[in-house]
């Protein structure tokens, strides 16, 4: 089993991306997501990140990392690079809400993390007009 | 000159005093072109930083960045912590074992920083950010410390200078990285909060040394 890890500078998003997540794909893939520093201001908590990547390394076959803007991302590459650049962990450079639910659904489908990152990546091209 | 773990000590209080201190004035460089937190952000981290050197006690100089490192990481909030993270981190792995470093180890460790910072923000000089101050502070450290053998304490005034110099020159720009590169031209005519206080981190590091 895949797992998504949703970030965000505003914990109400993280929490409302992963309800929306989890109503799309209620089983199959492991959703979690963090938003805000540690005293729950805008921001993100680079530690916390780390350790719930940790975390679901071990808990998972691979993890995909969706973000939203500039500081989430860095956060998620530096988690990265301190846990060793692990091979099963992947950023999808994806619009957080639309990438995150293409995300939970193909990944409680079974499909692999390169296809999971993959279409993830393509939602941001889907028209909606 | 020998560096151990006292001095860089000395330096991460010297340089938690200075993001004290500018607060305010890194928060209103931040207001203008970004989210208005930088100075509280990097109050933050420089609180904890210290609170976990004073609970945590390290004997080694590898031992104390990697506790700034990950204070900074947790609590900064902004890309400043993955960023400042990465550079107490990187600095922490390059001094390895050492109990002390000569010159040359410490600009080694900088020079590691600098790539850690550009390899996590992708940015390059002239983009209006931290990479302003520290790519030609660096370059010029690996001139004068690693070619020309200098010791760092001979060319303190110069490397202050420089990156004052450097700081001030990100006013012109154009941000193209981080949250200001959304703003687009209106960027330009503000200083970078970044490179502003990547300046107090160089002036830290030198003034740590007379202490």
């Amino acid at each position: 089993m895949l797992s998504l890890l949703i970030l965000s500078h505003s914990p109400d998003v993280a929490k409302g991306v992963k309800d929306i997540c989890l109503q799309m794909a209620p089983s199959g893939v492991l959703i979690e997501a963090i938003g805000g520093t540690k005293d729950g201001e805008l921001g993100i908590d680079a530690e916390r990140v780390s350790h719930c990547l940790e975390e679901l390394i071990e808990k998972s076959d691979g993890v995909i990392i969706i973000g939203d803007i500039g500081s989430t991302i860095l956060a998620a590459k530096s988690a990265i690079n301190l846990l060793g650049m692990p091979k099963n962990v992947k950023i999808a450079d994806a619009p957080l809400v639309e990438g995150a639910i293409v995300a939970a659904v193909e990944a409680s489908l079974g499909s692999s993390l390169d296809i999971v990152v993959k279409k993830a990546e393509e939602s941001k091209h889907v028209k909606k007009l | 000159m020998e560096y151990d773990v006292k001095y860089f000590d000395r330096f991460v209080r010297i340089f938690a005093k200075y993001l004290t201190e500018n607060k305010e004035y890194l928060t209103q460089l931040d207001a203008a072109i970004g989210d208005g937190d930088h100075g509280i952000n990097m109050d933050r981290g420089a609180r904890t930083a210290l609170e976990r050197l004073g609970t945590m006690n390290p004997k080694t100089p590898r031992e104390l960045l990697r506790i700034v490192g990950m204070a900074l990481l947790s609590s900064v909030g902004g890309a400043a912590g993955p960023l400042y993270g990465t550079v107490f981190m990187k600095m922490s792995m390059t001094i390895g074992n050492k109990e002390k470093i000569d010159d040359k180890d410490l600009v080694k460790a900088l020079e590691n920083a600098l790539i850690g910072i550009k390899t996590l923000g992708k940015a390059e000089v002239g983009e209006k950010t931290m990479v302003d101050v520290w790519e030609p502070v660096v370059e010029f450290l690996k001139e004068k410390v690693l070619n020309e053998e200098n010791e760092i304490s001979e060319i303190c005034r110069e490397i202050i200078k420089l990156a004052e110099e450097r700081m001030k020159a990100t006013i012109p720009m154009q941000a193209k990285k981080g949250r200001a590169s959304y703003l687009g031209e209106r960027s330009i005519g503000h200083q970078d909060p970044g490179a502003t206080s990547s300046y107090l981190f160089f002036k830290s590091l030198c003034e740590a040394l007379s202490e």
